[in-house]
């Protein structure tokens, strides 16, 4: 057992030059604080999130395309809805651990946003966003607001009463924007509310 | 994310750091069999996940396996962690990050060198060269215009025109009385049902509980029909509660309320303007008509709403 291993780290240490790689790895300093992990947290709910939402892709429709929902959901039998709210009540009733990988998929979200929050927090309190780390300070700011952006586009997605109240309050907001809000409303919907863009716009987005 | 925790330290050097020295000494049996029973529970968690996908799935008990899983796996790395493994403390020094002046110069030879005197005697040239850039990136920003098209005054305008019959969600014909008193039904102009600026709230009041100026009440058929559009003036949710007793509107998106009998003004909440009134006529038939469009403009607040339509 232990000449095998020994063989196997021999193999990829000649092809990849691991031995002194890991080692680096393992000797790494960390700092013995609990609020330097918050950052883990926030990787790790990422790596969630991907695992999680490409298994969701594979299932979800984005379309607004009228369809008589048939499913097992008794309540909702031979009601009027979108294509995309149809792939997502599929998913949540008929696909087997399909609804566990979309509560999976949103409460990892909640706690990718929350995390990294903290983290920012953390840096921020302990004066670590100062030079020469400012522009990392920045691009963390950015990834905040890529994270809400990504979380924003992802409730809107499975275009039930929810997806549908934030986004027209969203629309109103853009509305309001002086000089260009009207404009800038029209791009995002492809004509005036509800349009009929809207949907397939966010999905690739969300997923970007 | 954790980058900007360990920047400025490179690949750590053993060497070069100074042990100040302090080693934990725990009970490392009992750790080991801690460690041993944490794993087992994930390794158990994790079998009973096969079982229950397998005999048809259950989405709760599948949530608590995958946490139960995780967290026994989590808390033997952390007993490892902190009772198997030495900790030690080790002061790293943070390596310079900048090149100094000596290689800013040596950058500094080699682009003159490379691409020439850029700096100084060709920033003419170099100005020039942002220039293009700048022209070449706000052309290629161009087809950005091409996702929409231009509001114009559709956001002014709804599908109600002078005449138009009042209908249901369904499309059937509205008549007068047809609601009754107290009740309210939404509505859209004949032929665009389903329209969602055109949507509108028939409300039958009681008779005389209106109070509203004459040129208003003119679009008040029996003093008792009114018409409301239906979208919050603030954020554009549909207005879809009434209370009759109080005859007030009120949108469950941020709890603004309007008061029907008069003029649907907002006395409650973040909305600011009232709801514009649809003018109603009768016709020949006893179906409700539009007399119009809505006189403002329906919906959330836009930047140049005032100006005219």
């Amino acid at each position: 057992m232990t000449t095998m291993m020994e063989r196997s780290f021999k193999y990829l240490d000649e092809r990849l030059g691991s031995a002194s790689l890991a080692r680096t790895a393992l000797r790494k300093v960390f700092p013995d604080h609990w609020s330097f992990l918050l950052g883990e947290i926030a990787l790790f709910a990422l790596v969630v999130l991907i695992f999680t939402g490409t298994f969701l892709t594979f299932f979800y429709n984005p379309s607004i395309q009228e369809v008589v929902y048939d499913g097992p959901y008794e309540p909702l039998r031979g009601a009027h809805v979108s294509a995309a709210y149809n792939s997502v009540l599929r998913l949540s009733f008929e696909v087997r651990a399909g609804l566990l990988m979309r509560q999976t998929h949103h409460w990892a979200a909640l706690v990718f946003v929350g995390a990294i929050a903290l983290h920012m927090a953390r840096i921020f309190f302990t004066g670590a966003f100062r030079k020469p780390r400012d522009i990392n300070w920045v691009v963390g700011v950015t990834l905040l607001i890529l994270a809400l952006a990504a979380g924003f586009t992802g409730y809107s997605l499975p275009d039930d009463l929810l997806s549908g109240s934030g986004l027209r309050i969203t629309d109103a907001i853009i509305l309001a924007i002086p000089f260009i809000g009207e404009r800038l409303s029209y791009l995002l919907l492809g004509g005036e509310w509800p349009g009929s863009d809207l949907i397939g716009r966010l999905y690739p987005v969300h997923i970007l | 994310m954790t980058d900007s925790d360990q920047q400025g330290s490179e690949p750590v050097d053993v060497d070069r750091q100074t042990e100040v020295g302090r080693e934990h000494h725990g009970d490392r049996r009992k750790a080991e069999r801690r460690v041993g029973i944490a794993l087992a529970v994930a390794i158990l968690a994790g079998v009973g996940l096969f079982v229950v996908y397998f005999t048809g799935g259950q989405t709760q008990i599948e949530g608590l396996l995958f946490a139960v899983a995780f967290g026994a796996f989590g808390v033997a790395l952390g007993i490892w962690a902190n009772h198997l493994l030495d900790a030690r403390e080790v002061v790293e020094e943070r390596h310079e990050l900048s090149s100094g002046p000596a290689g800013r110069e040596a950058f500094e030879a080699a682009l003159t060198e490379e691409v020439g005197p850029v700096l100084g005697r060709r920033s003419m040239l170099l100005r020039l060269l942002a220039g293009a850039g700048g022209a070449l990136g706000l052309a290629l920003l161009l087809p950005v215009l091409s996702l929409g098209p231009a509001p114009g005054n559709t956001l002014k305008q709804t599908p109600w025109r002078r005449g138009s019959r009042v209908v249901d969600e369904e499309g059937e014909p509205v008549s007068l009385n047809q609601v009754p008193e107290d009740g309210f039904l939404t509505v859209f102009p004949e032929g665009h049902d389903g329209a969602a600026d055109a949507q509108t709230l028939l409300i039958h009041v009681r008779p005389g509980s209106l109070k509203l100026p004459p040129e208003k009440m003119a679009g008040v058929p029996e003093g008792t029909h009114v018409a409301y559009s239906k979208i919050c003036t603030h954020a554009g949710c549909p207005v879809g509660l009434y209370r009759a007793e109080s005859q007030t509107l009120i949108c469950p998106c941020h709890q603004s309320q309007f008061d029907v009998s008069d003029g649907a003004k907002p006395f409650f909440g973040p909305a600011a303007r009232p709801l514009p009134q649809l003018p109603l006529g009768v016709d020949e038939e006893g179906i409700l008509v539009a007399q119009g469009d809505f006189p403002e403009p329906v919906g959330p607040a836009f930047w140049d709403m005032n100006r005219g339509r």
